[in-house]
């Protein structure tokens, strides 16, 4: 049980959470990888490793290479003294040792394990906190930390020092409370508090101030740009303090949807200590849990994926290459519609129909067909995705939590995934074919049940009734269920609902949606402009408004309306800058943008401010003319605003209302013509 | 007289052939690939990357009955890459006509492996594609799919031909030692070029010999009787 690791030298400290604050116990670490090859190789390794000063110890054990293998492996282990050292002796066996061999001759495994995880995996620790932690929130404007000035600096939202402007007084009150309440978590606004922090004291001359229940700070790793899933996202850099748990809220995304229960809950899960739980993506904290159940099966973790799919016909390709079945949406708007929704689909045809690497194609069932239009077998023998994800699968159905969900949704994803350590394309097919037959199953139940599919997407259906005294749906989801063995439920119901039209008006969108919810005032929107996240708060608040004019007349005209008197209050200067903020996150660094977007002005007033943004991080800005080329484009938030470009954000709320009436066949056009003919608004604006 | 022409990429011969293909999935690559299908009449061992071996592509370039003996197998790493070259050694046979390897060295600029690893494997797995070729009489044909000149010439130096092939205002032309394009294949039809009709139909006494022609949008073919039994022979 520690919930804190620190590494030093070639020993760890493990911090223990205890009744009165938190105790510190030193001991001796040598961190292992392993190699594979042939035995004469690893035998020359072996020798070339004794001089190494790097090296601790070395040995050969068995372990098996892949989740599939049947038997076990001889395979060197070298221990390492210090914990940073493993991938530099990653690189030199792969480039100094191995170039006297065939490339590929040594395969490395155990490699990329972040230090905390590693050790807690290595040790058998158990890094779920004894008793539950506290917390102190540190925050300081992003202004004031560019310009390095700490005095509003604020302790769990309250101002540290208030009625004065004194950075001392300000560092004083936080070391004084950081001594009276004795936090095991260290909240704050960005990572880079932590220097600034220490930075401003040392200038300030106070002396023995610190943030972790020992002095000191250092820095982990640096700032970069990682690229995950083809998008780009700023990584700052990272601050450890002893015997504290930093929690970087600009880096956060886990904070964010879970928070400390849910992030402990995580920790319990992965054995990834709470530090690097808090800095790691959903997928990182997946692979954590992949690893453990690897591990537990005596499989090594590769540093690589080697292993390539098999070759297949053109028919499998294709056959296999479909993706999620959807069927197009009935564009238009629908009254009386159901909709039901296969509870965590895709994980559980991994846990139901066993679907994962080691399972699908097996040797010792080739002659059998089990995958749906695939022809792949599925191996009788418990596989390792079930065992992975069943303790979620079974705890998402009892709670429903959101970090639950997210982590069985990238579990599929990673099966596809070209660098998941424990993916297979053969995996990913089998889990989509699966999928499609399910669908398609449950459609052929419902309509011989006397309903009508108006959309179905990937785990979703929505239907209506085709005759007048249809099967009730739950019966119809009880028979699905019992058919498939996964939970169909009956999501919602419908007063109305209308599929979007996509942008040439051809097809129906198959993401964008909105409804109202039967019996209650409530809209469900899905991927139209109110649920997008660049929205501004004015735009999103009209269409909203639209939607409710849209059901209370089921026709464009008062729709129309309530946008023409929208368009007045912005023509006329009544509404709030506030709202029409605009986020936008940063693709690229500001050298590599070629054309004068937007952004671009905004990234130039920022830097006038002597704020940097990266890839990945936000701007937000309140477009002021949008006919100028220069960084008077836009306004920023922190600036007084005292102007906007009415026309601009006349056309985002035509654009709003194109969604809305899009579905009654009316586009763009048709609403502009409205506008223009209709010069008196009509009764229904004022409602 | 043939109605049509049948032939306008060059013919593939035992060994490795670079492609100088202008894109990752381009339709010079698929013309080739297309014209060697459908001669092959046994096995097509197809080591993909960058997904140049989409269905939907070969679908259009090759009848059904020739993709029949077509068996692809994808990598989305350099590592995979080189696993699969090394088992398609494994796999090749007498019955095997043909060995296509699309951006064969595209993975291995991937940020995800080291350089100086990078730099072994692909050597060893160009090494490994040579060597099958040589060994077994076997045409294998990649392009290179690298971005990097550097990566191109590491493919090039392991290459027995190349083919460069280029957009023209008349579509794809293709250039190789020994070759002279007879057409351009554009989007749906045939620009042929005076080489095809002098195929078809023969040479003009005295034109033997010249230099790359141009293409010709009106081809006013030379009838010899004599030169055409000639060349048919």
């Amino acid at each position: 049980m520690g919930f804190k690791i620190e590494f030093e030298g070639g020993t760890a400290r493990v911090w223990r959470a205890t009744d009165d604050g938190a105790t510190a116990e030193t001991r001796d670490y040598d961190p292992s990888l392993y190699v594979g090859g042939h035995v004469a190789a690893l035998r020359d390794l072996r020798t070339a490793l004794r001089d190494d000063p790097k090296v601790a110890g070395t040995g050969f054990e068995r372990w098996h290479h892949r989740l599939r293998s049947r038997d076990p492996v001889e395979t060197l282990r070298i221990d390492l003294e210090r914990v940073g050292e493993v991938r530099t002796l990653a690189r030199e066996i792969l480039g100094l040792h191995g170039d006297s061999h065939p490339p590929g001759t040594f395969r490395l495994f155990n490699v990329d394990f972040s230090p905390g995880f590693r050790y807690c995996v290595e040790t058998r620790t158990d890094p779920t906190p004894a008793r539950p932690l506290s917390t102190l929130r540190i925050d300081l404007g992003l202004a004031d930390r560019s310009d390095g000035d700490v005095s509003a600096l604020a302790l769990d939202g309250d101002p540290a020092a208030p009625g004065t402007d004194a950075e001392r007084a300000a560092l004083r009150a936080l070391a004084e409370r950081l001594h009276a309440d004795d936090p095991d978590v260290l909240v704050l606004s960005s990572g880079r508090l932590v220097p600034l922090l220490f930075e401003r004291a040392d200038t300030l001359g106070l002396d023995g101030f610190r943030l972790g229940r020992r002095p000191g700070w250092t820095k982990l790793a640096g700032a970069n740009t990682v690229e995950s899933y083809g998008r780009i996202g700023h990584s700052p850099a990272r601050y450890d303090v002893p015997g504290r748990v930093i929690v970087d809220r600009s880096n956060s995304f886990l904070w964010d949807v879970a928070g400390l229960p849910g992030l402990v809950d995580l920790v319990e899960r992965s054995r990834k200590p709470l530090q690097e739980a808090g800095w790691a993506s959903i997928g990182n904290v997946l692979t954590a849990v992949q690893i453990r159940e690897a591990l537990a099966r005596d499989v090594l973790v590769p540093r690589e994926k080697r292993h390539p799919e098999g070759f297949k016909d053109i028919d499998t390709l294709q056959a296999a290459d479909r993706g999620g079945f959807t069927f197009d949406p009935d564009v238009g708007l629908h009254e009386d519609v159901v909709e039901v929704d296969f509870a965590s689909l895709y994980p559980s045809i991994m846990c139901e129909y066993n679907v994962s690497p080691d399972t699908v194609c097996c040797d010792c069932h080739a002659d059998r067909a089990d995958v749906p239009g695939l022809g792949y077998s599925v191996c009788d023998r418990r596989g390792f995705l079930a065992d992975v994800l069943e303790p979620i699968v079974a705890d998402r159905a009892a709670f429903k939590r959101r970090r639950l969900k997210w982590i069985l949704v990238s579990c599929f994803g990673y099966q596809g995934y070209r660098n998941s350590k424990f993916g297979r394309i053969e995996c990913h097919e089998a889990i989509n074919a699966f999928a499609r037959e399910i669908l398609l199953d449950a459609r052929d139940t419902l309509e011989a049940g006397g309903w009508r599919v108006l959309h179905g997407i990937v785990d979703s259906l929505w239907v209506t009734p085709r005759e007048s005294d249809p099967t009730p749906i739950p019966d119809l989801t009880d028979r699905v269920t019992a058919d498939a063995g996964i939970r169909l439920e009956h999501e919602a119901d419908f007063e109305w609902i209308c599929f979007v039209p996509t942008g040439d008006g051809r097809d129906g969108a198959l993401t964008e949606y909105f409804g109202k919810v039967d019996g209650r005032d409530a809209f469900k929107l899905r991927g139209i402009e109110a649920r997008q996240r660049s929205t501004p708060a004015f735009v999103a608040d009209v269409q909203r408004d639209l939607l409710r004019a849209l059901d209370r007349h089921r026709a464009p005209e008062p729709v129309c309306d309530r946008l023409q008197r929208a368009i007045g209050r912005l023509e006329r200067g009544n509404v709030d800058p506030a709202d029409l903020v605009i986020r936008k996150r940063v693709s690229k660094p500001p050298a590599a943008y070629t054309c004068r977007t937007r952004t671009v002005a905004a990234l130039e007033r920022l830097a006038a401010r002597g704020i940097d943004r990266y890839p990945g991080q936000d701007v937000r800005y309140v477009v002021a003319d949008d006919e100028c080329d220069s960084a008077d484009r836009v306004r920023l938030p922190v600036e007084s605003i005292d102007r906007y470009d009415a026309g601009f954000y006349a056309d985002l709320l035509t654009r709003a209302c194109e969604s809305v009436v899009a579905p009654l066949g009316w586009d763009r056009d048709r609403v502009r013509r409205y506008l223009r003919d209709t010069d008196d608004v009509g009764l229904s604006a004022f409602e | 007289m043939r109605s049509t022409p049948d032939v306008t990429a060059p013919d593939l011969s035992a060994g490795l052939t670079l492609l100088h293909s202008p894109g990752p999935r381009s339709g010079a690559f698929y013309r080739l690939v297309g014209d060697a299908l459908a001669d092959a009449r046994g096995r097509v061992e197809w080591v993909d990357a960058r997904n140049a071996a989409s269905t939907y592509a070969l679908r259009a370039v090759a009848p059904s009955r020739a993709l029949d003996g077509v068996r692809v197998a994808r990598a989305f790493t350099a590592y995979q890459h080189h696993e699969l070259v090394r088992r398609v050694v494994r796999r090749v046979s007498p019955r095997t006509d043909l060995v296509v390897a699309p951006n064969v060295a595209s993975l291995y600029t991937d940020d995800d492996v080291p350089g100086h690893e990078a730099d072994r494997l692909l050597s060893s797995t160009l090494a490994t594609l040579a060597e099958l070729a040589a060994a077994r009489s076997l045409p294998v044909l990649v392009t290179a799919g690298a971005s990097g000149d550097d990566a191109t010439a590491t493919v090039a130096a392991h290459a027995d031909a190349e083919i460069e092939c280029a957009g023209t205002p008349l579509g794809v032309a293709f250039e190789a030692d020994g070759y002279r394009p007879r057409g351009y294949w554009r989007e749906g039809y045939w620009q042929t070029t005076l080489p095809y009709w002098v195929d078809l139909l023969g040479v003009a006494p005295g034109s033997v010999g010249r230099p790359r022609p141009e293409p010709d949008l009106e081809p006013r073919p030379e009838r010899d009787p004599g030169s055409r039994a000639a060349t048919e022979g």
